[in-house]
């Protein structure tokens, strides 16, 4: 699957592959270039990490890939998002959301990401109607509202659904309100939600940040038994390196918009390279009572981004050559597997 | 031994639950459930647990914003279970809120927010009062110009800074740090952590150390306390705790921490999850407040509510420590 000359995965496997993908957005302020030429590969099945700090372009991205990004104000510059082969960029947008079933978003906050006027069964019934139907309108809507048939389907496939993400009681779930439910049961009903959708492929912005450490785990595990028992890809966006280390199988660590390491997880945190990320495990917290340094200074504004190298004012082991070139993302020589760093401390013409 | 500089006996906090029309009162939340700890000056306690299990409640107790129900709080020697409205006392025990961008007020420029504290505890006068707050900004590390810029021009991590700054600029002996950077990046929280400490040796504070992150609070305390529905779970030295934590609750959560390295995960205790999630604390579980969850629950737990023990240098409230040969709890601090 893995090609060592040219440092990249064959396509064959490939479900998601975004192309040196810059976004800019249009303020009065000027033009803010957040996502610069990111380029992020998804396996079939696979679960990739994107991880980095608020405010360095993740969840942009996402959107971008979802199609949610409002533009205006943003302006998706250049690249590719290739689902499959087809570019999602060049659809029209009708064709866009018929590729729009392929995905599934799971959001961060469970407390306002369900209507709190609809039942949680009213909620996924009307995935389940929807699946699949881009153009379904609202007047064939009401009408398969009314067919029972149809309704008490969705129904029993929700029920099943909640069932799968341990939910014990799912008659008495279905026929309550978000408000009645707790935290961790609300983001179990978001997972359920994205089930329901049957998408090749989940995207989940930071699930379970906001819940305690023994509710994420159970999360966690639940996100990741799915995912592998349903042949799922998954993009996990998260700031916490410990929670991607359990889920993913690839992480891409992103600064300021640019992709800056991608290895496969237990070579990112083996072999460390880029400083940013160096900083970043340093900066986490140990519970063996080890405690590092911070990353001294802020992100950079994205209005004026540092030339060369976006991490270089920040950078320990800043060079010349930095604030001149852009490092490009290679893979490192030595290493067996795939390892790229965006860095000029690993490339030998310099 | 060098007398504590708080010493929290028995607190408890009830909330009444009122319900129907006339507002009748129909039950409580016992938010703080009986907690006892002490604290030693210029030292660190950490207060962890999940969400609802009364950490923060029991900090604005300590700080003077919630009135006990029941327990005493000694400060320094003096009682202050009831002094909420002490001015004095105020200015020695201080507050930081989680989240920085709602605790400063928007309206008014950071040298205004910080020359507050100076003008309520009447601490110096006018020209003193600008020095201190520029050398108070200097101090956690923005330059002078801040004074000058409000709140919404400073990134998440300046504004922790200048709620720090607010709290320590009185001198307090103690501060109350309600999950300080939980709504901070990692690079940034490491960054306000190192602060925290060099403030703590120079002004020779206290902390109270309020957070759910476990990994962080190691990092930190010198003791802490594991809560759970208003109980003080297990209370001990930090590293007893961590390198033998003995209450099922302590050890479930230990042993989910995520990790970053292989050497972290040796550290951990063995897997244990748990199922469920925390009950309702209007109705609490009989006997032990852990045993709807507990894996390691047996015949008294769901009965008998454990009282706390002596073991190893940890006090624990569980029924598998609570052997007839142990001892019974020793009041705390003797």
């Amino acid at each position: 699957m893995f090609n060592y000359e040219e440092g990249h995965m064959t396509t064959a496997n490939t479900l998601l592959k975004v192309q040196e993908l810059s976004i800019s957005f249009e303020t009065f302020e000027g033009r803010a270039n957040v996502v610069a030429d990111a380029s992020i590969e998804v396996a079939r099945g696979e679960a990739i990490g994107l991880v980095g700090e608020s405010g360095c372009g993740k969840t942009i991205t996402a959107k971008a890939i979802l199609g949610t990004l409002p533009q205006p104000p943003a302006k998706i510059g250049s690249g590719r998002i290739l689902l499959a082969g087809t570019d999602l960029l060049a659809l029209t947008p009708r064709e866009r959301r018929e590729f729009a079933r392929h995905f599934s978003f799971i959001p961060q906050d469970p407390m306002s990401s369900l209507n709190p006027v609809f039942t949680v069964g009213d909620q996924l019934v009307n995935v389940v109607l929807w699946r699949g139907r881009p153009d379904f309108g609202l007047g064939r809507y009401i009408l398969s509202r009314r067919q029972r048939a149809e309704v008490n389907q969705a129904i029993l496939e929700s029920n099943e659904m909640l069932r799968k993400v341990n939910i014990p009681d799912a008659e008495r779930i279905l026929s309550s309100y978000p408000n009645q439910l707790s935290g961790g049961m609300r983001q179990r009903v978001l997972i359920a939600m994205a089930l329901l959708g049957k998408p090749s492929m989940i995207i989940a912005d930071e699930p379970g940040t906001g819940l305690d450490v023994s509710i994420q785990d159970q999360i966690l595990d639940l996100i990741k038994s799915r995912v592998s028992e349903e042949d799922i890809s998954v993009v996990f966006i998260t700031h916490d390196l410990g929670v991607a280390r359990r889920i993913c199988d690839r992480i891409y660590v992103m600064y300021a918009g640019t992709v800056v390491e991608v290895a496969e997880t237990r070579f990112l945190f083996a072999s460390t390279k880029h400083p940013y990320t160096m900083g970043l495990l340093q900066s986490v917290p140990k519970v063996t009572g080890k405690m590092g340094k911070g990353i001294p200074g802020n992100i950079p504004d994205y209005y004026h981004p540092p030339q060369g190298c976006r991490f270089h004012p920040r950078c320990p082991h800043r060079m010349d050559v930095c604030d001149k070139q852009r490092p490009p993302l290679q893979q490192l020589p030595e290493e067996k597997c795939e390892h790229k760093v965006s860095c000029f401390l690993y490339q030998e013409s310099v | 031994m060098a007398q504590d500089l708080l010493e929290v006996k028995g607190l408890t906090k009830c909330f009444p639950v009122y319900s129907g029309i006339i507002r009748r009162k129909v039950g409580e939340v016992r938010a703080v459930d009986g907690a006892n700890f002490t604290l030693e000056r210029g030292r660190s306690f950490g207060l962890v647990g999940e969400s609802g299990s009364g950490k923060t409640t029991l900090g604005k107790m300590i700080a003077g914003t919630y009135m006990p129900t029941g327990g005493s709080i000694v400060f320094d020697g003096v009682d202050v279970t009831n002094a909420i409205y002490n001015r004095a006392l105020k200015r020695r025990i201080q507050m930081v809120f989680q989240d920085p961008a709602s605790a400063l007020n928007p309206r008014r420029r950071i040298r205004d927010t910080l020359l507050d504290p100076l003008k309520i505890h009447n601490v110096g006068s006018g020209q003193a009062r600008e020095k201190l707050v520029i050398e108070m900004l200097e101090r956690v590390g923005l330059s002078q110009e801040f004074q000058y810029r409000y709140p919404h021009e400073l990134s998440g991590g300046q504004k922790q800074r200048v709620a720090i700054a607010r709290a320590v600029i009185t001198h307090p002996d103690l501060v109350i740090l309600d999950e300080p950077t939980s709504a901070l990046d990692v690079s940034v929280q490491a960054n306000i952590m190192e602060l925290l400490k060099e403030l703590q040796s120079e002004f020779d504070l206290a902390y109270v150390f309020i957070t759910h992150n476990l990994s962080l609070v190691r990092n930190v305390s010198d003791k802490i306390a594991v809560m759970y529905l208003g109980r003080i779970m297990e209370y001990g030295q930090t590293d007893a705790i961590f390198m033998n934590p003995k209450h099922p609750y302590s050890v479930a959560l230990l042993s989910v921490i995520p990790t970053v390295s292989d050497e972290e995960e040796k550290f951990l205790p063995e897997l244990m999850k748990l199922s469920g999630e925390i009950a309702s604390p209007v109705n609490l579980p009989k006997g032990c407040r852990f045993h709807t969850r507990c894996p390691k629950r047996f015949d008294p737990c769901d009965k008998i509510e454990p009282e706390p023990t002596w073991h190893d240098g940890h006090e624990l409230r569980c029924h598998l420590y609570t052997a007839d040969s142990l001892p019974r709890a020793a009041p705390i601090g003797n």
